[in-house]
């Protein structure tokens, strides 16, 4: 499978995906991984108890594939992997992993980057940040938006 | 028929809503009937950034709802 999406309920661990994923990139000159975690204070430096993504029963699953399958396509990977968490989410636990393997680097960072950047504006999720002075849904930012946009004649 | 709502919609309203139906009705008018039932909420039913679902498809309030259609309003979405 050339590009997998996975909707994790539960944690999961990013330096085994990488692992799993690096050993079935055959034929690739490079592989770039990010991993996202969830952070400990909000962007106004509350501290954060928690994070909540709510999901659609099948729109989330199919957002995360059309991401994978867009990227190998548009940047023509050997492979693309995407694990995304839903639900409860405690801080520094993995929220999302992306990986791109191509044939060389610039390429794999480039999709990875892309990646990212559709999942923060794609994806079928809402996020809703618990911290100690309340609880806030978060929207995608102009510079989420912007982030985007860079990649829009995908 | 029943209307499902997602990240702060549900929790203002609920995950799932019953509106008796009404032939020939569009999206919009299903927009309108929960401001009028849903006060609280009013305010963010009615903004457009909240997309109107028919069969797990995005469209435009002017869509007509058939008959065991499943219904949904997607606020904007946050991953990553």
């Amino acid at each position: 499978v050339i590009a997998s999406a996975c909707l994790a309920e539960d944690a999961f661990d990013p330096a085994g995906e990488l692992a799993a994923f690096t050993a079935h990139a055959a034929g690739a000159g490079a592989v770039v991984s990010f991993v996202g975690l969830a952070r400990h204070r909000t962007r106004a430096g509350v501290e954060v108890t928690g994070l909540f993504l709510d999901h659609h029963p099948r729109l989330t699953q199919s957002s995360l594939e059309e991401i994978t399958q867009a990227a190998v396509q548009r940047f023509g990977l050997i492979a693309a992997r995407v694990v995304h968490r839903c639900g409860a989410i405690a801080p520094g636990e993995p929220i999302v992993f992306v990986a791109a393997a191509a044939a060389h680097r610039r390429t794999a960072f480039e999709a990875a980057d892309a990646m990212m950047d559709r999942l923060k504006t794609d994806a079928v999720f809402w996020k809703r940040e618990d911290a100690v002075d309340g609880s806030r849904w978060i929207e995608p930012s102009d510079q989420d938006r912007a982030d985007r946009a860079r990649w829009s004649d995908a | 028929m029943k209307i499902r709502f997602y990240g702060p919609l549900a929790e203002a309203i609920g995950r799932e809503v019953e509106l008796p139906g009404e032939p020939g009705g569009t999206l919009g008018d299903v927009r309108r009937r929960l401001i009028a039932s849903h006060p609280a909420a009013a305010e963010a039913l009615a903004r457009p950034a909240v997309r109107a679902c028919l069969d797990d498809e995005v469209v435009g309030d002017d869509a007509v709802v058939p008959e065991g259609a499943e219904l949904a309003f997607l606020p904007p979405l946050s991953g990553g």
